[in-house]
């Protein structure tokens, strides 16, 4: 039970004095997973971190790491990245692994310049990190994280800065490192990032769990049981779709990113029925296409309807 | 696993990562590179007032008879210089640095993320300042004690240098509840200016109280001179006693507020939310 657990957290309440910033949280990471954290900006994901690591006093609630939920021993065997790493600028950056190397027991030395290895930073370890651009502060962060080969990785946003290249590394870091057995809890709100990386996702909304769950299954179970599907629509008038849309039976509108499109579900008609139905009422289409399950429908359709209670 | 000592391995590698951040940033440097001048100038000084003083006389004798420097007292000078303003004002810029500055950038976040009670941590800090301050009255001794005793007229015998020595050894521990009060304030400020403020403030407030005291005293209200003693700024000057006799009251005031501040600023760093 609570040892397949990477992480455990039960009731996790913080406040901020009247704001409250996580509420009555419930996480269950399983060991071995690479786990997605998402939530828009405000909804508690870095509270929720910041009190599972024990840097914020939690008003209520239990947190447990591989069963253990003394406040320190729990962090034995946890690497993490909080926000944007920060470092001492005036050293090299090996001289700021070395030092954080200082704090770990010392079964988990020797791991720096694996790490420096890892996130392609072995040949700038030596200078000075005022002089690293954001991108390599936040490879350096992963390195630190990295040290003492954790169990369990926490990384808060771990792309930010990063360039494409950049993104696409910490991507392929993260998978190699989960095929090491290693559990990586990463938060984000870029959805497609999570997308390509986890396999198991927890959705907060203004502190509270909305959802959580293997990544296919939740995308199955938002698509419905009647196997409906979502169609993306294009055409010269919008407003035009929107509106027969909204008259067709079984047929409804959803919450859209792109402002050049409309994004439907459609619970029985197939998408070439939806086309012969909007035609027929003198609606033209130059665009329609059966879009795939994304996390970003997922999320978007949770927050819609949280918005209108 | 982790040992079982409480105080083990890690804390001693902590101890020197911590000294290692002061020795190597400017602010650090600085400070030892005072303190090996100190001693140098007031050396010079001393040599300057001495061969000038030589050519003049009054009374038809040299005003350097007058003006008798001895290898002990040169010492006691030095002692003094080191021990005001300047390097005491150091010590409490790094103090702030290793606790309220590295709250402010979010570096200590990072270090309170591992696997180790905050207290150690605090305490790890406190060791290597309290290093770092050993190393600086080191540096200060080993240049000035040769410079008086090689240089300067005076007794040889051990005896006669017995009270500056000791002099010297009670500025460790004065410097050691100097850094204590600077963590403890370091836990309620987050800006090492903020931190400079506070202990200034703080020491003018006691200078203040002091005074209070002393006319309470005059007008024979009650006996305040023991409280007088174990006040924080008489306490953290006991090294002076060296030269106007020891003070038990503040070498009692000191070791209370050492640990007084020690423990208080343990505990508020403990509970504290770190960003
Ligand atoms: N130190 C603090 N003091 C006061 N309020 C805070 C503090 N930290 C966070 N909050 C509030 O708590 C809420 C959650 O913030 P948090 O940083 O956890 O969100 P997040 O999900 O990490 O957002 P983002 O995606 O922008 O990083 C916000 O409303 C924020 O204003
Ligand atoms: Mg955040």
């Amino acid at each position: 039970m609570a040892t397949d657990l990477a992480i455990s957290v039960t009731g996790l309440t913080r406040r901020f004095g009247a704001r409250v910033a996580v509420q009555s949280l419930d996480l269950s990471v399983p060991a071995g997973t690479v786990y997605g954290f998402l939530g828009p900006n405000g909804s508690g994901k870095t509270t929720a971190i910041r009190c599972m690591l024990g840097l914020l006093r939690a008003d209520a609630g239990k947190v447990s790491i591989f069963g253990e939920s003394d406040p320190v021993r729990r962090l034995d065997g946890v690497g993490a990245i909080i926000e944007t790493p920060r470092f001492y600028a005036w050293l090299s950056g090996r001289a700021n692994l070395e030092i954080c190397e200082a704090y770990l027991p010392e079964h988990r030395h020797g791991q720096i310049d694996e790490a420096l290895e890892r996130v392609g930073l072995a040949s700038r370890a030596h200078d000075k990190v005022s002089g690293y651009s954001l991108g390599m502060q936040q490879r350096l962060g992963i390195a630190r994280a990295l040290l003492g080969r954790p169990r369990l990785l926490v990384l808060d946003e771990p792309t930010n800065g990063l360039d494409p290249q950049g993104m696409r590394d910490v991507r392929e870091l993260i998978r190699r490192l989960a095929q090491e057995g290693m559990t990586v809890f990463i938060s984000s709100h870029l959805l497609s990032e999570i997308q390509a990386v986890a396999d198991t996702v927890g959705i907060v909304l203004k502190g509270r769990r909305v959802a959580e769950g293997r990544v296919s299954e939740l995308l199955r179970a938002s698509a419905g049981d009647s196997g409906a599907v979502e169609i993306e629509l294009g055409g010269p008038d919008l407003d035009a779709i929107r509106r027969e849309v909204a008259k067709l039976d079984g047929v409804s509108l959803l919450p859209e990113s792109d402002p050049s499109r409309v994004l439907v579900r459609s619970e029985r008609l197939p998408a070439s029925e939806l086309n012969r139905a909007l035609v027929s009422q003198g609606v033209a289409l130059d665009a329609l296409s059966v879009r795939a399950a994304s996390l970003e429908s997922l999320f978007l359709s949770l927050t819609e309807s949280e918005e209108v209670q | 696993m982790a040992t079982s000592n409480p105080i083990g391995g890690v804390f001693w590698r902590m101890v020197a990562a911590e000294l290692r951040k002061l020795l190597s940033r400017p602010s650090g440097v600085v400070m030892l590179v005072i303190s090996a001048l100190l001693p140098i100038l007031v050396f010079a000084l001393a040599k300057a007032v001495e061969g000038g003083g030589a050519s003049v006389s009054a009374n038809g004798q040299p005003v350097t008879s007058l003006f008798s420097l001895e290898g002990p007292k040169l010492l006691g000078y030095m002692l003094t210089a080191r021990n005001f303003f300047v390097l005491p004002l150091f010590l409490v810029m790094v103090s702030a640095q290793l606790v309220a500055e590295e709250r402010a950038n979010f570096t200590l976040r990072a270090l309170l993320a591992l696997p180790n009670a905050r207290w150690k941590v605090l305490l790890a800090k406190y060791a290597a300042l309290l290093t770092l301050a050993a190393i600086s009255i080191a540096g200060s001794l080993g240049i000035g004690g040769p410079l008086c005793f090689v240089f300067v007229e005076g007794p040889r015998e051990l005896a006669a240098w017995q009270g500056v020595a000791f002099g010297w050894v009670a500025s460790l521990a004065s410097d050691a509840g100097l850094i204590a009060l600077t963590l403890l304030i370091s836990t309620f400020s987050s800006s090492v200016a903020g931190v400079l403020v506070g202990v200034i403030l703080g020491l003018m407030a006691d200078l203040a109280i002091r005074g209070l005291l002393q006319i309470a005293e005059m007008l024979k209200l009650f006996p305040t001179s023991q409280v007088a003693g174990l006040m924080p700024g008489r306490a953290l000057a006991a090294w002076e006693g060296y030269a106007d006799g020891w003070d038990p009251w503040a070498f009692l005031g000191l070791g209370l507020l050492t640990l007084g501040c020690l423990a208080l600023a343990t505990f508020r760093f403990q509970r504290e939310d770190v960003l």
